[in-house]
């Protein structure tokens, strides 16, 4: 993208490319697809596939692959044009397929920010710009200097406030633009400790499980050779019988806690690469995520957008007095995206119980979710718990262990009862729905604690749900949809229920209060 | 327009006007009649070509399957006649009522579902016809909130016109444009 296109709404008309190294993110995004190809063509090319490929021919095959990719890229830049107007952008693309894509500035709801790692020696940026329509209405720029990137997306804010201010005085886009001019102000920072935390308390194993894969097996491998090494002192001190006990014992023991330390690595790796140099931070009316340490990543939130914050703590978060709040906003034509890459969420990771309460009070001022009453659920919740889950499994259970164990098993399946018990004790104490003036707050969790909190007006649906036990009780869950997804409290009293839900819609239907 | 005649316009909070009190009313009885006939047309045809297979002359079936066969036909038999039930007695419990600022749905046999849609937060509706509902003459009108498709209420088994009415009423609905940014 020429800098000399700086955002102004004086945009020219004709089509204009971007950035010539836009090409190597196209050739990194092909690569990307080939890996995720390459997964279904592995098992092929194993089963003898490649027996039929001369290996003199391999260094070719390769070398022509590199080349399509190469021209493919070249070519996807070639057919990558757009063009900005006063009122949106429009972007042609595709080499045989050519979609033409139509962006008024109004339906834009986000633009993020990405940095992969192939454009951190230059500083360049990817810009998505992100419609609430479906997934596939979303454009992308690559190779954007960071200036152009941000000159973008003042383009953009300024092109929606001006629309939604059409009916005002030219002089109130005066006072808008000038102030969209202030510099981020840093509200949050998280240290390598605070993503260390993190890392322990929430297990991000998933994302790296897949990349050590290949190692699982050398790792095993060792711990049999050790073990297979130190086998003659052992028979030589306990005796030959005693070997059985101590390899299954050992093993066990090994395999736990090195699954354990390994996880926990894993864990607090993946949560490094993902929050490194993580900065929260406000601008005007937005909140922008900055982090990452390979690729870095920028998300931002408009303060109007977030329905519901979240405070979640694990019972390891708790002991350690830590906090994962998230930010969500609306999921509507969003498909399912991985936590990293959503847009939709926006996270602070591991913060103190204090700095969780002044971010949230920063996004719903006077909020009380960890102080209000909550009303919790009926006892009936409980019993519930107890006969569909408890009772299930302590059946499946006594089986297993009576039938293996004899007596013994008995009390192996007291045991499994008693924790059950109390684990499900301990979930039905923790539902509880609260309200005030402003907001409803909803805290479940088991051992460990969630809060939700959202504002009253951004309810987008109420739904009451029970069924002929509940009813003879006069019991109802209550359902609370919102545009970041459902809410649900259980086992509520008709009265409770009913009442809020009609002071609710009463109020929203009163009032008109937008959502956005 | 016979919604209109439901009031939830007030403010004093003992007023209120409460979801457990709404009147409302039925959706079409033809909608029941429709599910039992494909109910019965869908796993009754099934059942016959099932048995039509274990009876036919033509070739013989080998030992378990004879027994496979017959199972599934009681298998098939068995799901379609609690289906039958079931809509038997849960249709008519579908009931709707349309007041000034919201469409609320009532449903459910075991399980009771009161769902509240408020207009303001209409995002947008539609009405959709399969074949066997134009059949019947039937529609059922879906209304799409920014809570996702999930949560999508849909109104099944309106009668064709009046889906149109209650269409026509959400879209001239003041509020309805006023949500969007």
């Amino acid at each position: 993208m020429s800098e000399s296109v700086s955002a102004s709404a004086s945009m020219t008309e004709g089509w204009q490319r971007a950035s010539k190294w836009s090409v190597l993110h196209f050739l990194f995004e092909q690569l990307k697809h080939s890996v995720n190809l390459a997964f279904y063509a592995v098992p092929a090319l194993l089963l003898g596939a490649h027996n039929n490929i001369p290996e003199e021919l391999m260094p070719l095959l390769l070398l022509g692959l590199g080349v399509t990719f190469v021209v493919s890229g070249v070519l996807k830049y070639w057919f990558f044009q757009f063009t900005v107007s006063k009122t949106g952008i429009a972007i042609r693309s595709g080499v045989f397929d050519r979609t033409y894509t139509d962006l008024p500035f109004e339906r834009i709801q986000n633009v993020k920010f990405d940095q992969p790692f192939y454009f951190r020696f230059n500083d360049m940026l990817v810009v998505t710009l992100d419609t609430a329509g479906s997934a596939k209405q979303e454009a992308r720029f690559a190779g954007v200097t960071r200036d152009y990137a941000e000159a973008v997306k003042h383009t953009i804010l300024q092109a929606r406030k001006v629309l939604q201010t059409q009916a005002k005085d030219a002089s109130d886009e005066e006072a808008v633009s000038s102030e969209s001019d202030i510099a981020d102000r840093v509200i949050n920072r998280r240290s390598i400790k605070d993503l260390v935390l993190h890392g322990i308390t929430n297990n991000r194993i998933w994302i790296l499980l897949g990349a050590a894969a290949p190692f699982y097996d050398q790792g095993t491998n060792w711990v049999i050779e050790q073990m297979t090494a130190l086998r003659p002192h052992i028979e030589q001190w306990f005796g030959s019988e005693a070997v059985t006990f101590w390899y299954v014992g050992v093993m066990t023991a090994m395999v736990a806690f090195g699954l354990l330390v390994i996880m926990a690595l894993l864990s607090v790796g993946g949560s490094i690469l993902m929050y490194y140099g993580y900065t929260l931070s406000k601008r005007d009316d937005k909140y922008i995520r900055r982090s990452g340490l390979i690729n870095r990543q920028e998300v931002s939130m408009k303060h109007s957008r977030i329905q519901v914050f979240r405070m979640q703590q694990d019972w390891l978060d708790r002991l350690l007095k830590r906090v994962n709040l998230y930010f969500e906003q609306n999921v509507t034509g969003t498909q399912y995206q991985p936590e990293a890459k959503a847009t939709n969420k926006l996270l602070v990771p591991s913060v103190t119980v204090a700095e969780a309460e002044s971010l949230a009070d920063d996004v719903f001022a006077q909020q009380h979710a960890r102080h209000i009453q909550y009303t919790g659920a009926h006892v009936r919740y409980f019993w519930r718990l107890m006969f569909i889950v408890v009772l299930p499994l302590t059946l499946g259970v006594g089986s297993l262990t009576i039938g293996i164990l004899g007596a013994y098993g008995v009390l192996l399946t007291l045991a499994f009862v008693g924790c059950a018990s109390v684990v499900a004790r301990a979930c039905w104490k923790r539902w509880g729905l609260a309200h005030d003036d402003n907001y409803i707050y909803l805290r479940k969790g088991a051992f460990g604690v969630d809060y939700w909190c959202f504002p009253r007006s951004k309810l987008q649906q109420v739904a009451l749900r029970t069924n002929i036990f509940m009813k003879k009780r006069r019991l109802v869950s209550l359902d609370l949809i919102l545009a970041s997804g459902r809410l649900t409290m259980p086992y509520l009293s008709e009265e409770v229920a009913y009442a809020l839900a009609d002071h609710s819609l009463a109020e929203i239907e009163r009032d008109k209060p937008g959502w956005m | 327009m016979q919604a209109s005649e439901f009031s939830n316009n007030v403010i004093p909070v003992s007023e209120l006007p409460s979801l457990t009190t709404v009147p409302s009313e039925p959706i079409s009885p033809a909608y029941r009649c429709l599910n039992l006939w494909l109910t019965s047309g869908i796993f009754g045809g099934v059942a016959a070509i099932l048995v039509l297979v274990l009876i036919q002359p033509w070739f013989a079936l080998l030992p378990p399957a004879p027994f496979i066969v017959s199972l599934c036909i009681g298998g098939v038999l068995f799901i379609g006649s609690w289906l039958f039930l079931y809509h038997f007695f849960a249709d008519p419990l579908i009931r709707y009522s349309i007041r000034e600022q919201d469409l609320v749905l009532f449903k459910g046999l075991l399980f009771k579902d009161v769902i509240c849609q408020p207009i303001l937060r209409i995002q947008h509706i539609d009405i959709q016809r399969g074949p066997f509902e134009r059949m019947a003459g039937l529609a059922t009108l879906k209304v799409y909130s920014a809570g996702g498709s999930l949560h999508t209420l849909a109104i099944p088994g309106l009668p064709a016109d009046t889906a149109e009415t209650i269409r026509q009423f959400v879209l001239n609905h003041s509020d309805l444009t006023q949500d969007e940014a």
